[in-house]
């Protein structure tokens, strides 16, 4: 069965937000109908066990009564749930104390970046082809590591449609597709990762994913004890992915900059990290999820976070730049005053070594496929716990010598970053960030565990 | 519904499917923030559909979809047969499920006064007194509250002849204080962290908690909690307040007994367990004080329900008994998997779009005979830790690190200086043998956690974990300066 999809396309997706707008009694209302088709497989060694599909269509309405905001959202786009939904918005609107800060809804600005967000490929990829790729996957997997080897993970297609419209002029339409893989490969004792996401499916190469994470497993094997304390690192990038996640949880918006949450708050300006390290945000970049515009129809804007390693900015939506009287860097998520901005497209700039370079300067480290369950213990300084996982190995004059059992590492990352000695010459793409490999050096491991 | 039901099993037992069910779901949504004065969020939200399961040569098939209509029904029948076909292409062993009695009938769990008819005025107010009080202390920099309601009617039918209706209302509410300072940040939160304290109940769940009564305090600890001392660290004795052992518990045996866990179904995103199979009924997971069962149909709980999502009673079972292991939280797939002769009824999904997975219900940790004042005056030097700040755990349930709100010191029984940015970290064996007191009835208590998050595509879990404070001896607190 070959996956068939029917976009729902711009002129109904338009005319329902028009329809809601009309129907939506305050002074400024804004319109979301997002459509959504997503397909997802999961798989344990080696054979499917979850196969899945949904197909939703959901409206959310923003009404906006001076400084008096209410939401309301629906998946029932019947003539009446839609304007239902409009007038409970706007009652919501009516009944509520000023947000003082509230400066209204975002106008038309900019020109939408040019990005390419749907692809064929992905959205012709119906369960029959999902099962196959399963299938080769695994067989890619026994012939890197032998008949033990077995694959557990998801591959996952997501197919989206965006409207939104708002009373001041905005009106916007995207189709959008994702292709996502995540496995796990079980060789005996040992375990290895690769994950892949993408717009266009065709460019993602699930074989050689699922041969990643089989030669890692294959190394994985005979792990022994080591003593938490500094080690230099050198993370793969799903791991610097995870790190900066983090890193954008603990203060890259402008609300918990504005609060004072932040450790971009005080450093504006400042080295906070090494001069090596350069992280920005940028919708139109295609090797990621571009995107052109954000949650509230603003173009999205490519904004410097740190650059060289000093701190330069944070990104904004239309409800934080309004506090501080300036535009919107078009990083709003879902309407601009109940959600804060987040930078969704994040970019480490690439350095000039290889894994191997890394591996080969380090006279005793470890090598470090990714992290797991990763938490905030403190904001200002961006302190962060979490778990190797997948693939841990010691490095001794210059050599990955053997598999070590996983780690606890609690450090501030202001603090790893700026030990950064290196980076990667090419950069992995994540869900919203992409980030090359690192190396670190006193990177602190706090207690470990048995596997 | 029946009709709408029977004519969309028909339709996938016509293409195929030795076994399918339906569920409808229905949720209604609302959520207020307040933040500094100001009210942050209103929204409210419906959202409706149905999704499909079908065995079809011995492999399964889930479609779903908002639009409920015959002709709907039909064509996501026929899309889940075809996807279950699909799964056959790649499958292992057919799929084989423990049995489950027929039910029929209607289930609805009491709530006394109706969340969504108190007057939002009535709402919001509460959360603005609590927010103006909290901002009486001109130390706080962010006062914020929180209120959140759910109903919950599900509709479940299957090839087997049940025919389950169910509604379910939810609510919890929460306040925290925030105090910054030349970059520190320090928090409290009333009842509890993380959004609050949730129930199976109506508004009265929300009145109960009194959150205005506890405004100030919080305040006031917040800006304490900037010239405390940092929680010193090495081996000690802690005693752990109700909401930070109710997340113990969640972390540290609610997970690693979920059996499509412990089967590899989460290998690649959550993890496993190290409650391996083999430990059942042998492995000594606690001290002989700790027992803990998973308790679906305690009156009140997040977790409790009367089926679940694969029309299994709701029931309680064992998991630690006088410390040792004793069971699973298990679907009917996983319990045949096991050799179990029924599922333990704990499939549970987030919503009509989703396929239901093995979730926890209310994992309660047994009340013990001591009670808090004792346990205090019973600990010569240790620390009272209490709210969740941060939490860590690895791939297999074994290696943990929670951070705390603030901590007390014990000294000579007596609680004294705060510290602040405590943190305590263990193995989850090790930590549980070191258990040496419980607190009993007038202690324990039922805390809801809406946001517990497994699967993929995401699900988003609301459980229950009933405790009362306890000791733990010995426990490696702190990690760095």
């Amino acid at each position: 069965m070959s996956g068939s999809f029917d976009l729902r396309g711009e002129e109904q997706l338009l005319r329902i937000c028009r329809e809601a707008i009309d129907q939506c009694p305050a002074e400024q209302a804004q319109v979301t109908v997002t459509a959504t088709d997503r397909g997802l497989t999961r798989f344990a060694g080696s054979m499917i066990h979850q196969n899945v599909s949904e197909r939703d269509c959901t409206l959310t309405v923003k009404a906006v009564n001076g400084k008096r905001v209410g939401f309301a959202s629906t998946n029932q786009l019947s003539e009446a749930g839609v304007r239902e939904t409009a007038e409970l918005a706007a009652r919501f609107a009516a009944s509520l104390p000023e947000t003082p800060d509230f400066r209204g809804l975002p106008e038309p600005g900019d020109a939408y970046p040019d990005v390419a967000t749907w692809f064929g490929s992905t959205a012709s990829l119906g369960p029959d082809e999902r099962a196959a790729q399963v299938a080769a996957m695994a067989e890619a997997a026994e012939s890197a590591a032998g008949d033990s080897a077995r694959l557990s993970g998801s591959l996952s297609q997501t197919l989206t449609e965006t409207a939104i419209v708002n009373s001041l002029g905005i009106e916007v339409y995207l189709p959008c597709s994702m292709m996502s893989l995540v496995t796990v490969c079980q060789c005996g004792e040992g375990v290895g990762y690769a994950s892949a996401c993408g717009r266009d499916a065709a460019k993602l190469d699930f074989a050689a994913k699922a041969r990643e994470a089989a030669d890692v497993a294959r190394l994985n094997v005979d792990a022994v004890d080591v003593e938490p304390g500094e080690y230099d690192v050198v993370l793969m990038p799903y791991a610097v992915i995870n790190l900066l996640g983090n890193l954008r949880g603990c203060g890259l918006d402008a609300l918990r900059f504005q609060e004072g949450r932040s450790f971009m708050s005080v450093n504006i300006g400042q080295k906070i990290v090494s001069e090596k390290f350069s992280l920005w945000d940028d919708g139109a970049d295609e090797r990621g999820l571009a995107r052109p515009f954000d949650g509230e129809g603003v173009a999205k804007q490519r904004v410097e976070l740190i650059t060289e390693g000093v701190a330069r900015g944070v990104v904004y939506d239309s409800y934080t730049a309004g506090r501080e009287g300036r535009e919107s860097t078009g990083h709003g998520t879902g309407g601009g005053l109940n959600e804060r901005p987040a930078a969704m497209n994040m970019y480490l700039g690439a350095g000039g070594a290889n894994v191997g370079e890394m591996i080969a300067s380090t006279s005793k480290g470890l090598l470090i496929t990714r992290f797991n369950y990763t938490n905030l213990l403190r904001e200002t300084d961006a302190v962060v716990t979490g778990m190797t996982r997948d693939g841990t190995f010691l490095i001794e004059g210059g050599k990955v010598t053997r598999a070590v059992k996983n780690l606890r590492f609690t450090e501030s990352l202001l603090r790893a970053f700026w030990n950064l000695e290196s980076l990667g010459s090419e950069i992995v793409v994540g869900q919203g960030i992409a980030a090359p490999a690192a190396k670190i050096r006193g990177f602190r491991f706090t207690s470990g565990t048995e596997f | 519904m029946r009709e709408f039901c029977q004519q969309a099993l028909d339709a996938a037992k016509a293409l195929g499917a030795s076994y399918a069910d339906v569920r409808i779901v229905r949720r209604r949504n609302e959520a207020i923030e307040t933040r500094n004065g100001a009210v942050d969020r209103l929204s409210s939200s419906r959202d409706e559909g149905f999704g499909i399961r079908a065995i079809v040569n011995g492999a399964w098939g889930f479609a779903s979809s908002s639009t409920i209509s015959e002709e709907e029904g039909r064509r996501v029948a026929e899309l889940a047969v075809r996807i279950a076909l699909a799964s056959a292409s790649v499958s292992g062993a057919p799929v084989t499920l423990a049995p489950a009695d027929v039910a029929d009938g209607r289930f609805l769990m009491p709530c006394r006064r109706d969340p969504f008819d108190v007057p939002l005025e009535e709402k919001i107010s509460l959360l603005l007194d609590a927010d103006r009080l909290m901002r009486a202390n001109p130390g706080v920099g962010i006062a914020e509250g929180s209120m959140e309601f759910y109903r919950t009617e599900t509709v479940f039918a299957s090839t087997e002849g049940s025919y389950i209706e169910q509604e379910k209302t939810e609510s919890g509410a929460g306040i925290v204080a925030t105090a910054i300072r030349n970059g520190d940040v320090q928090r409290r939160s009333f009842p509890c962290s993380m959004g609050g304290d949730f129930g199976a109940a109506g508004y009265e769940f929300v009145e109960d908690w009194a959150l205005t009564d506890q405004a100030e305090r919080i305040a006031a600890e917040a800006v304490a909690l900037l010239d405390a001392p940092v929680c010193p660290s090495g081996a000690m004795d802690i005693v752990l307040e109700g909401s930070m052992l109710a997340l113990q518990v969640h972390e540290s045996c609610g997970h690693p007994i979920e059996l499509d866990r412990v089967f590899g179904s989460e290998a690649s995103f959550a993890g496993t367990s190290f409650l391996t199979p083999e430990k059942l009924g042998e492995f000594q997971y606690g001290s002989e004080i700790v027992s803990i069962a998973a308790d679906a149909t305690a009156p009140g709980g997040l977790g409790s329900f009367f089926y679940d999502d694969e029309g299994v009673a709701a029931e309680r079972t064992d998991i630690v008994m006088e410390g040792v292991f004793r069971g699973y939280l298990s679907s009917r797939e996983t319990a045949a998997r096991l050799g179990l002769k029924a599922s333990g009824g704990a499939m549970r999904a987030d919503g009509w779009n989703r396929i239901p997975i093995v979730r926890m219900t209310n994992i309660n940790l047994e009340p013990g005979d001591w009670n808090l004042e004792e346990i205090i005056e019973d600990t010569a030097n240790g620390l009272y830790m209490m709210d969740v700040k941060s939490w860590s755990i690895d791939d297999k349930r074994l290696n943990f690190q929670f951070g705390q709100e603030q901590a007390y010191e014990i000294r000579d029984g007596q609680l004294g200086q705060v510290f602040r940015n405590p943190t305590y970290a263990g193995i989850t064996y090790e930590f549980w043998r070191s258990c040496d007191a419980i607190a009993g009835d007038d202690d324990w208590h039922l805390w809801g956690i809406p946001n517990c998050g497994k699967g993929e595509p995401m699900q988003v879990g609301h459980v229950g974990h009933g405790v009362a404070p306890a000791r733990f001896r010995n426990v490696q607190v702190g990690v760095i300066k």
